[in-house]
């Protein structure tokens, strides 16, 4: 397409000069709409071009449509399943949960019953026992002294255990309180309980101050009466008794503690029974205890998304370690 | 009026002999009633307290055919005869719940009973040296006749040992 642009010529009209130049600029004038014609042809044709290319959009569109309410109408089938599916998945998870709850309400009373009825016969043991000692007086030998001692003191060993067990039991039902917990001064009263009560004893304890952790309050004192308890227990034999509580290096990036002792220590060989119920490494009548303390920490750690490690050699001391997860872990 | 009467509801048979004798070797002379479930407990003591007779102490186990224990206390805790008697729960259990439950019924102590005899029968003499002797009663409620001397004898004597 060409535009031309003419100058009219600037003359007066009427001399037949000036008519020649004004049939010029009308034969100018009509060239000029000539081209607007064409113009307006073309660009007809190009707006048919466009609706005919539409229409035939259209009939696509027209011919998609089904195919779209197909679709629409199988994601409304899958919705309904998925509705359906989860469903059935929250009636599965609440006769989930109610199941749990009757065997958790069973263990309930079987605890109870545990407490309250084997308590009774080994009471009934331990007191006749004794009744009949006073009833035979002078009339029972040495020997039936000592049958009937035994008699006592097995029912007595037996009712710590039970309770111990409880213990345990206690321990793995009880529900989590957490918060945050200066673990410091917890040891600090642990370890001043202890001292006191054997005043003879020559004892220096290292707790680093400002320990912290968010933890459930009478649990971790279960934890660290248990690892400072066996730290004293074990250290007995020691002319100076060293005990200390310290967190974990940093670099391990675990919120972590230990309690590190100088005194029997045991075998590192083991290590993995030294956490289980009712193992012990050494002779009761040595160190006397019934294997169940380390096995409520560990429960317990656990219970805290922790985990209980302890490295040792015999007669060189032992520590135990342990770690819980954080607040921050805890909120993720 | 009659001495007053220590009042032991106990359904287990070896409980009780072994709380009468631990009783006996505290040289509590007091009258020893015993129920056998809460029901009974509750027909002795209203029937007792109808000829104006009061126990000086009630030793209440938990766990009893019939009528618990707990609801041997609410019962004596609604009546305006008994409500203030001196009441000690003596039980097996330390459930938190029922130690909760007792205190909440207004018990005067709690007790768990020790499996060695030789702890029950200590803390049977002590409560009994407590209850019947140094404790001041309710008004209305009975005082215990008991043989003082040889329960502070007995508590001198121990601290010797």
């Amino acid at each position: 397409m060409t535009i031309q642009g003419r100058q009219p010529e600037a003359r007066a009209p009427g001399s037949p000069a000036e008519r020649g130049s004004v049939s010029q600029a009308v034969l100018n004038m009509v060239d000029d709409l000539s081209d607007e014609r064409d113009l307006q042809r073309a660009s007809m044709r190009a707006t048919l071009n466009i609706l005919e290319d539409a229409s035939e959009a259209a009939l696509r569109m027209e011919g998609i449509q089904p195919a779209l309410l197909n679709i629409l109408e199988d994601l409304e089938g899958e919705k309904t399943n998925v509705l359906t599916l989860n469903n059935e998945l929250e009636a599965r998870v609440a006769r989930r949960t109610d199941e749990l709850d009757r065997i958790n309400r069973n263990m309930e009373a079987f605890t109870y019953s545990v407490a309250h009825d084997l308590r009774a016969p080994l009471r009934a043991m331990s007191g006749f026992s004794e009744a009949l000692l006073d009833e035979l007086g002078e009339g029972i030998s040495e020997t039936g002294r000592d049958y009937a001692r035994r008699v006592r003191d097995a029912s007595r060993k037996m009712s710590v255990l039970i309770d111990e067990l409880l213990q345990l039991s206690q321990v793995s039902r009880a529900e989590l309180h957490r918060e945050e917990i200066d673990l410091s001064s917890m040891a600090r009263s642990i370890a001043s309980g202890l001292a006191s009560q054997a005043p003879e004893r020559r004892a220096k304890f290292e707790i680093v101050d400002g320990l912290v952790a968010y933890v459930d309050r009478s649990l971790i004192q279960t934890v660290l009466e248990n690892l400072i308890g066996n730290a004293w227990k074990f250290t007995a034999k020691r002319e100076m008794t060293l005990i200390s509580f310290e967190s974990l290096p940093a670099e391990t990036g675990q919120l972590g503690f230990f309690v590190r002792d100088n005194g029997a220590g045991f075998d590192p060989a083991f290590t993995d029974r030294l956490f289980q119920p009712f193992q012990r490494l050494h002779k009761a009548v040595e160190y006397p205890g019934n294997g169940i303390g380390l096995a409520s920490v560990s429960r317990i750690i656990e219970r805290h998304g922790g985990r209980v490690w302890a490295e040792g050699q015999v007669d060189r001391g032992a520590s135990f370690h342990f770690t819980v997860s954080t607040e921050e872990q805890l909120n993720k | 009026m009659s001495q007053p009467y220590i009042l032991l509801v106990e359904d287990n048979p070896d409980d009780e002999e072994l709380t009468l004798l631990a009783l006996r070797r505290a040289k509590i002379v007091n009258e020893i009633v015993v129920a056998r479930d809460g029901a009974e407990a509750l027909e002795i003591l209203f029937a007792k307290a109808q000829e104006g007779s009061l126990p000086a102490l009630t030793m209440l186990d938990l766990n009893l055919p019939k009528v618990s224990g707990l609801e041997v206390l609410r019962h004596m805790r609604a009546d305006p005869r008994t409500s203030l008697l001196p009441v000690i729960i003596l039980t097996s259990s330390k459930e938190h719940d029922d130690v909760v439950a007792g205190y909440n019924l207004r018990t005067n102590a709690y007790v768990r009973k020790p499996v060695a005899f030789d702890e029950f029968a200590e803390a049977v003499r002590i409560l009994g040296l407590f209850w019947l002797v140094f404790n001041q009663p309710p008004p209305g409620g009975a005082r215990g006749a008991t043989a003082v001397g040889a329960l502070t004898q007995g508590a001198a004597a121990r601290t010797d040992g």
